[in-house]
């Protein structure tokens, strides 16, 4: 019988179509795209996610335009006009990932650079200077809202990608959540966090993660060579999917098949995961080194940072903050302190797989909700893993968790459950405020504004910036917050992980989940 | 009808995503294609005249090959090209201290230039040596270029009140670039360790005793200290003739050379200099040139911070850039005029520029870039062929 193609299922009508909607879907599905946009514009029950799709669409659409951080998301820009013409993101050394964005944002930014010239799409404003002089923080590099927009609306899409997968994944997984799906996806939407890494910074976590969820669906239903296609385009957009692989190891070999397997079914499912990681491969063969380099440059970094109860101190910080405090600021990490959490990280990677694998080999029999939970589970604790040893504060990282975070939270609806996600999206944004306040973010707007919008920006920067106390104070708060919650999110979801024949104690834990809930058939 | 509907009408959804797959692919190569020297654009001396007067015409030809815009810089320069091309050699040693900068920028540093010589055809070839290996360097090598960046410190092995072998070697016929902090400040022992206090050394003595003279000026006497090593204001605002015709962009002056005492002992400023000082002191350019017997000296008047914790705006990509330009050819400037024009090229575009000059020498080469966005994208570079 025709397996159902992995992009149907994704789409699968909801509710059932009508006899007038039963005709062919058009190359790739286009025709059930449009049914599915068309449903989710106009009937009634999509009522609320249409309310959270608009709103948040507008404040990201508000924000894209006028706002920048750092020399992060100049250098984004640049990167994508490097890649306009010379198909080399790294061209401009301003890019530190892997490959896939630029490729991603080039054809929008090729159209004002036919339209207008590559020089319309970022000016020096020197008006910023005195900020960056003190501080090392922000950039006289500006680009103009079209290339701010360009870089950013693929970002934009990824996050009402994720939203609506959060929308839709729960019934058809039959996963018990505490909240509607529409409270998951305004979570995910309308979190200040997420909003800031796409909108504002230009990061590209969102396109990550929603990479990766697709692939672990795409697990889920079976769709091996897309499992493996969107698997290698998450590593070619950030290079932490690549810890997700023992995970798909495991998956290849024991993930229960819907039908009776084949003979060698797992060499089966290896080579179409194979074959589909090899079109990104392929794809981006010239930038393999930059990538496996990316990659191995984190994982020696002899820095330590994360958002870790280390982050008393911060090197870059302003100066004059916390590097002259009064009290002792500075926690050397040294060599022992770096490997504990190094290790930590490996160990949530390696054994996440590990314990993965002996629920499915020694519960065969489990309920396939158990099952997607335990993948997203363990998808989880090895990434939560890998940001705990980042070499430095990266709170759009934390992005990734998100999702993952909400479509493990257990039922029934306690709102104390959120309380970690709540936590560590506020540390993480807090300690983007915490360099130069919101408003540096806004130094593409000023500048619309002219000199004295500039000016005036540069005043509140450089009045909090003289203020050390309250620089370290915010800075210590969102890092020991924010530290904290990543070691609980670890410490939690790496119990929930361990099979109850390893744990200390037997019986029923708190926050398990042993009851499957009704599902909606895939 | 069911078994209708579930026929697509491609065969196999396999097939729909190998072609879309393939297609993403191609596109992908096809762009990365695009990449390699005379990709971007090419150009060429069309002709050139001698006129009466001295005046030097030359008509440059640019061709673009790419299907967008491209700004462009031609320039014609008083600069003397060197027979072959140069090896370059950056100081690049983790367990040295980096007091103006971070050594992941150096290595930063080293790739760029790799990819940048590449990108514009040079030949020139480029490699790492730590500080242990520095004092064997310097009694080779002697038409080489090294790079110290960051660091603002050279082991004592090299440079002391006791030893000059740096000096010697420059005077030799090397070529010495120097980014970050007054040169041959402070002095460190070859293997340190990274992050305690500053070192010690000669102090602002270190630039006579290799140079002869004050390059940068050092504070009035009684406020030394490394919180007050800064002398002069931190960036550059006015470029100097050569700044514009080599398309340079590091603007950063906090140990900016003096122009006054550079252009006495027959330096060149090729950077941004700044406003004088109220103090009266001369102006600061933040890249000196200065020829030191039958070598050279590069000297930017700072690198990305400096250590009382202020920041050269853009400083390590900035630096890194003009780096690439300066040493990818093998030309050193002269005293002369400059000519420069900025166009912009059409889609797949060819266009001649007449460029004419009156050097007091005859030394004269082109220089054509393509700067897009601030990123210097593509450059070439000939000697006019009198």
């Amino acid at each position: 019988m025709r397996r159902t193609p992995f992009y149907r299922s994704v789409l699968s009508a909801e509710p059932p179509r009508s006899p007038s909607e039963q005709e062919t879907d058009g190359f790739l599905g286009y025709r059930r795209w449009v049914r599915l946009a068309r449903r989710f514009a106009l009937e009634p029950q999509y009522r609320r996610l249409r309310r959270i799709v608009l709103v948040g669409l507008l404040v990201r659409l508000l924000l894209a335009p006028v706002s920048s951080w750092d020399f992060d998301t100049p250098g984004f820009v640049l990167s994508g006009i490097s890649t306009v013409y010379t198909g080399n993101p790294y061209a401009s050394s301003l890019w530190a990932n892997p490959p896939l964005a630029p490729y991603l944002a080039a054809p929008l930014l090729a159209i004002p650079t036919l339209l207008w010239g590559p020089q319309s799409l970022v000016a020096v404003a020197s008006g910023v200077a005195p900020v960056t002089v003190v501080t090392g923080v922000n950039a006289t590099f500006l680009p103009s809202p079209i290339a701010l927009l360009a870089w950013k609306l693929p970002l934009l899409l990824a996050d009402l990608g994720v939203a609506l997968l959060l929308y839709l994944l729960p019934p058809r997984l039959g996963l018990q959540v505490p909240f509607s799906r529409e409270g998951l996806a305004a979570a995910w939407f309308l979190n200040p966090l997420v909003i800031w890494s796409s909108a504002v910074h230009g990061e590209v976590d969102s396109l990550a993660i929603l990479l990766v969820l697709l692939s672990l669906y795409a697990v889920i239903t079976e769709h091996w060579y897309s499992a493996g296609l969107l698997f290698g385009l998450g590593v070619f957009t950030k290079a932490y999917p690549l810890v997700l692989l023992p995970l798909l190891g495991v998956a290849v070999a024991l993930w229960p098949s819907a039908s009776p397997p084949p003979p060698r079914q797992w060499l089966r499912r290896a080579g179409r995961l194979a074959a589909g990681v090899a079109v990104g491969v392929v794809a981006f063969l010239s930038f393999l080194p930059q990538t496996f380099g990316l990659i191995v440059s984190k994982a020696t970094n002899p820095n330590f940072g994360g958002m870790s109860l280390l982050i008393l101190y911060n090197r870059i910080a302003p100066g004059g903050a916390t590097g002259h405090w009064t009290v002792p600021t500075y926690i050397p990490t040294g060599l022992a302190v770096l490997s504990v959490f190094r290790i930590m990280a490996v160990l949530a990677v390696l054994l996440g797989a590990g314990f993965f694998a002996w629920r499915l080999w020694r519960r065969p029999s489990a309920s396939r909700q158990e099952r997607f939970h335990w993948l997203f589970l363990a998808a989880l604790w090895a990434i939560v893993g890998v940001l705990l040893s980042d070499s430095v504060p990266q709170p759009e990282n934390v992005v990734a968790l998100l999702p993952l975070m909400l479509l493990t939270l257990p039922a029934p609806a306690r709102w104390r459950r959120l309380a970690p996600y709540v936590l560590l999206s506020g540390a993480g944004l807090l300690m983007y405020w915490a360099f130069l306040t919101p408003l540096a973010m806004l130094y593409p707007g000023a500048a619309l504004a002219g000199p004295a919008g500039v000016a005036w920006v540069n005043g509140v920067v450089l009045a909090y910036v003289h203020s050390p106390l309250l620089h370290g104070v915010l800075m210590t708060c969102a890092g020991v917050v924010g530290g904290a919650m990543l070691l609980l999110v670890w410490a939690h979801s790496g119990w929930l992980l361990l099979p109850e024949e390893l744990r200390p104690r037997r019986g029923e834990v708190s926050g398990d989940r042993t009851a499957p809930a009704p599902a909606t058939p895939v | 009808m069911i078994g209708r509907l579930r026929r697509p009408r491609l065969r196999s959804d396999l097939a729909r995503l190998a072609t879309v797959g393939s297609l993403f692919v191609v596109a992908v190569l096809v762009l990365q294609s695009s990449e390699g020297p005379g990709a971007l654009a090419s150009a060429r001396v069309a002709s050139w005249a001698g006129l009466p007067g001295g005046t030097l015409q030359v008509t440059v030809e640019v061709s673009s090959h790419r299907p967008w815009p491209l700004p462009i810089r031609a320039a014609l320069l008083p600069v003397v090209f060197a027979p072959t091309a140069t090896s370059v050699y950056v100081l690049e040693d983790p367990n040295y201290p980096a007091l103006f900068g971070t050594t992941p920028e150096v290595a930063a540093l080293v790739s760029f230039l790799g990819t940048e010589f590449q990108r514009f055809g040079s030949s020139t070839t480029i490699a790492t040596l730590d500080a242990a290996q520095l004092p064997d360097f310097l009694s080779g090598n002697r038409s080489a270029t090294l790079i110290v960046a960051n660091y603002g410190c050279v082991p004592s092995a090299v440079l002391s009140s006791q030893n000059d072998s740096l000096g010697s070697w420059i005077r030799a016929g090397g070529r010495l670039v120097w980014a970050g902090g007054p040169l041959g400040y402070f002095e460190e022992p070859a293997a340190s360790s990274a992050g305690g206090p500053l070192p010690g050394g000669m102090g602002w003595a270190g630039q006579v005793r290799l140079l002869g003279f004050p390059l940068a000026d050092p504070l009035p006497v009684g406020s030394e200290g490394p919180q007050s090593i800064n002398s002069s204001p931190m960036l550059g605002v006015s470029p100097s003739p050569l700044a514009e015709g080599l398309g340079l962009a590091y603007n950063g002056t906090p140990f900016g050379a003096n122009v006054t005492e550079l252009t006495a002992h027959g330096g060149l400023s090729l950077g941004f200099e700044s406003a004088p000082l109220s103090s009266g002191a001369a102006a600061r350019t933040s890249i000196a040139y200065l020829p030191v017997g039958n070598g050279s000296l590069v000297y930017f008047g700072g690198a990305v911070n400096d250590p009382a914790s202020q920041y050269v705006p853009e400083g390590g990509v900035r630096l890194a850039q003009d780096v690439a330009v300066l040493l990818a050819f093998p030309f050193t400037p002269t005293p002369g005029p400059v000519d420069v024009r900025n166009f912009d090229l059409g889609p797949f575009g060819t266009q001649q520029v007449l460029l004419q000059a009156t050097p007091p020498v005859r030394s004269e080469g082109v220089l054509v870039q393509s700067n897009v966005a601030g990123a210097v994208l593509f450059a070439w570079a000939q000697a006019v062929p009198y």
